[in-house]
């Protein structure tokens, strides 16, 4: 629960379970499907376009990256992609290379966080 | 607009379908619809074919971004007031700049606070509504102010700006947002006569912080002057003690316009633009206001044309109206000519004037005068000038009129009175013969009384077919056979028993009720013919009287006919007896009725022959049968050897130009023998038989089958 804390804010969680109406299916577990399936599609467009030097997708990735985690609450992770975002926009290629560095490990931590919160919501 | 009905349309446009889909959750509970696209292009399409309320528009998208959709939204005819929301960044102040350049409405920060977002788009909704509502509420006040001519203004004195409305701008040449510092560029709009008004009743109004209320000219920039009513008030800010002249101007030009030809038409006649008989009564009634008390007299003029009428049919009614323009200004010049016997022209004295009540009825009234006897002298002198030549059209036309005067306080006190004692005056004047001029008496009133009451009991006699058709004989004078029979009409009043026809015919005439009268005879004559032949008799051929009156007015061929066909007689029963007068005043038109009666097939007979003219050049242009001898020849023609001259050369006129001669009042042998002698035709008179009632003729004409009395 401690990495949860970190990795996932509070009062965002606390924000979606608030959008929950009783007797509907539940809009975190949702979200949260919809946030893994997409994010991980784009962390891997990511990946290429640093690899290969494409700026534009990097900017957009990261982008697409930063306000969906965000809505979930990945503060840490939004914050990273938004640094990645800006050296994409002052096309800054060595920049996005260099925060792109610690990126995966958060990521792979946030998905934990968030698999450990739907099964937590699940049961 | 969403109806109230139907819950408000958001389309939610981002690429991130988690956000989305969180977006569409919020707004769903907070009881949107959601539309969803997931870029800029597929949002453009739905915008296009759905109607949608709110759109809230990610910036980030892959093929149209944010701002270019929002762009492009406000390009669309009904995407223009759509508020739309963009979601930006919180840091990214490069956006939110970029977002309202392209048109937003309002912005949110991403991450989105779910909660609060149903609030602000509602809340936008609102606002958007709200100035949509404002928008079409203005936009009405602009139209209905257009119409109305209407514009408003304000002016903020201390700082000097104005702002108002198209209205205004087009009047005072002011644009709106200008800044003046002085009235004067607004008065330099108004017209240099009105502008003194105005600027002092401005001054006084800010000096005192009043409302003002005022009319004034104002020459347009466009050319022209306009009439404008203007409302303003001076009022002080509370809170800023800043003071503002606000208020609205109306151009009121076309309604002044209106009213002006409204009044005009109903106080003027529009020939002469003289005062009609509305205006002649006001203006008589203060003219007699005024004299009361004084020992001035005021008289009225009641003036006709002589045979106007007929001027009008003939030479068309642009030059009857031509000529009624001239005698009105000759009359109103007599009204100058009355100071200017001492050779000093002068004007109109006031509350002298000339007014035009319809037709050529003309009426003067003149004030200020010591006695009734000086009125002589003006009706002479109007007359005079009315009876100067007129040229028409390469034509002199001498006209002449006939006047009534009557005279205040004698001859009556009120407008009514007066105007209808001159009228009196008049009919009389001319009854006495036309182109002369009458003062009213009591024993005018006396005899317009009487014929006032004879025109009621004709007019009832109509109705209740108080007349009847007598039948007079008239006979082949050298066969001895009896031909024909002049009808003659009696009028056998409930009370007053038989009226003379010589009693009632003028007025009949003067009335017009000739005319339903003269019907009454046609058919009444065909009625009775019809009645004859059911009863075995041969058909009798019945002349009757057709009055002048009653020839100028109805369309005598087509009356005649429809009679004929109503009763199924064939064409020859009926003849004509015209007077040759009649035949003397319109000959062109009367030869034109003349030949279609004869077309016909109905003989035409000049009345009372002898009496008249007697032209022989008109006998001869018209078609006619022949000619009936006046009585008064010939009950005398045996004692006067004048009339037995005038009897014989009638006839020998007649025979001259191949017509018959009818020989009227024959009471005796002798006056028979005597016209067999001058080889005259036919006989009617009392020696035959006196005119008879209808059944009393027919056993007439049944005794009589065979020859009459015969002079040789």
């Amino acid at each position: 629960m401690q990495q949860l804390e970190i990795m996932l804010d509070a009062q965002a969680i606390a924000a979606l379970r608030a959008l929950q109406v009783p007797g509907r299916p539940s809009i975190l577990l949702r979200v949260m499907d919809l946030f893994a399936s997409s994010a991980q599609a784009l962390v891997a467009e990511l990946e290429q376009a640093l690899e290969s030097g494409d700026l534009p997708t990097i900017m957009r990735a990261a982008h697409t990256l930063k306000s969906s985690s965000a809505n979930i609450g990945a503060t840490e992770l939004a914050a990273h992609s938004k640094r990645i975002e800006q050296c994409g926009r002052d096309g800054d290629l060595d920049g996005c290379r260099r925060h792109a560095e610690g990126f995966k490990p958060l990521f792979d931590a946030t998905l934990v966080a968030v698999a450990a919160l739907r099964g937590a919501e699940a049961a | 607009m969403a109806h109230d009905s139907q819950p408000p349309v958001v389309l939610v446009v981002d690429d991130d379908m988690a956000a989305r889909l969180m977006t569409r959750i919020a707004l769903e509970e907070g009881g949107f619809d959601v539309l969803e696209a997931e870029d800029g292009i597929p949002a453009l399409d739905i915008f296009r074919s759905q109607k949608i309320d709110v759109v809230l528009l990610d910036v980030m998208m892959v093929e149209l971004d944010g701002f270019a959709t929002c762009a492009a939204i406000r390009q669309m005819p009904h995407g223009q007031h759509t508020p739309i929301m963009m979601m930006t960044g919180l840091d990214d102040t490069a956006s939110i700049n970029s977002a309202y350049d392209a048109g937003a409405t309002d912005f949110v920060t991403k991450p989105i606070n779910y909660g609060v977002l149903t609030h602000r788009v509602r809340y936008m909704l609102r606002s958007a509504r709200n100035a949509d509502e404002l928008r079409r509420s203005e936009s009405r006040l602009e139209k209905a102010q257009a119409m109305a001519k209407l514009g408003h203004f304000n002016w903020a004195i201390d700082t000097g700006e104005f702002e108002c409305s198209s209205e205004i701008e087009r009047l005072t040449g002011v644009a709106s947002g200008t800044t003046i510092s002085t009235i004067a560029p607004l008065l330099a709009c108004v017209h240099p006569d009105d502008r003194g008004a105005v600027d002092t009743q401005f001054g006084n109004a800010i000096a005192g912080g009043e409302s003002l209320q005022l009319g004034c000219r104002v020459l347009l920039a466009q050319g022209g002057t306009a009439h404008v009513h203007l409302e303003a008030t001076c009022s002080t800010v509370p809170e800023t003690g800043a003071r503002v002249v606000s208020g609205v101007a109306q151009d009121v030009t076309e309604r002044r316009r209106l009213e002006g030809l409204a009044h005009k038409l109903a106080y003027f006649d529009t020939v002469t633009g003289l005062p009609n008989r509305t205006t002649l009564r006001k203006d008589l009634g203060q003219a007699l206001a005024r004299a009361v008390g004084s020992d001035s007299v005021v008289a009225v003029f009641s003036l006709d044309l002589d045979n106007f009428k007929r001027i009008n049919d003939t030479l068309g009614r642009d030059n009857g109206d031509s000529l009624l323009k001239t005698v009105a200004e000759r009359l109103q010049a007599c009204l100058r000519r009355r100071d200017g016997a001492f050779g000093v022209k002068a004007n109109v004295r006031a509350g002298d004037f000339v007014a035009r009540t319809g037709g050529d009825e003309f009426y003067v009234v003149l004030t200020q005068f010591r006695s009734a006897e000086e009125s002589a002298v003006v009706a002479r002198r109007m007359l005079e000038a009315i009876a100067q030549p007129v040229n028409l059209g390469g034509e002199d036309l001498v006209l002449s009129a006939t006047a009534g005067i009557s005279v205040y306080p004698v001859d009556g006190t009120t407008a009514d009175q007066l105007i209808d004692r001159a009228d009196a005056a008049k009919n009389h004047a001319k009854a006495e013969g036309r182109g002369r001029y009458q003062f009213y008496t009591s024993a005018i009133n006396a005899r317009a009384f009487e014929r006032l009451s004879m025109e009621n009991n004709l007019r009832k006699a109509l109705q209740q077919e108080q007349f009847e058709l007598y039948y007079q004989p008239k006979v082949d004078i050298r066969t001895g056979r009896f031909t024909g029979a002049e009808a003659l009409v009696r009028w056998r009043h409930p009370d007053l028993g038989l009226v003379s026809p010589a009693n009632f015919i003028p007025i009949a005439e003067e009335t017009g009720l000739i005319v339903p009268l003269g019907e009454w005879i046609i058919s009444a004559a065909c009625r009775d013919i019809a009645a004859w032949r059911s009863q075995g008799l041969p058909d009798v051929r019945v002349a009757v009287n057709i009055s002048p009156v009653q020839f100028a007015a109805a369309e005598l061929p087509l009356l005649l006919s429809k009679a004929l066909l109503a009763a199924k007689l064939p064409v020859e029963v009926l003849e004509v007896e015209l007077t040759e007068s009649l035949l003397m005043t319109d000959t062109e038109q009367s030869i034109a009725v003349l030949a279609e009666l004869r077309a016909l097939g109905i003989d035409v007979w000049i009345d009372d022959f002898g009496t008249g003219y007697s032209s022989l050049s008109y006998l001869r242009r018209f078609p006619i049968a022949g000619v009936k001898v006046d009585q008064t020849f010939v009950r005398e023609m045996d004692t006067n050897a004048n009339d037995a001259a005038i009897v014989a050369a009638v006839i020998a006129l007649a025979r001259s130009l191949n017509l018959a001669v009818v020989a009227e009042g024959v009471e005796s042998e002798l006056h028979l023998r005597a016209l067999a002698n001058l080889q005259c035709d036919y006989a009617q008179g009392y020696f035959y038989s006196p005119p008879l009632p209808a059944a009393a003729f027919a056993r007439w004409v049944t005794e009589h089958r065979g020859p009459l009395a015969r002079a040789i």
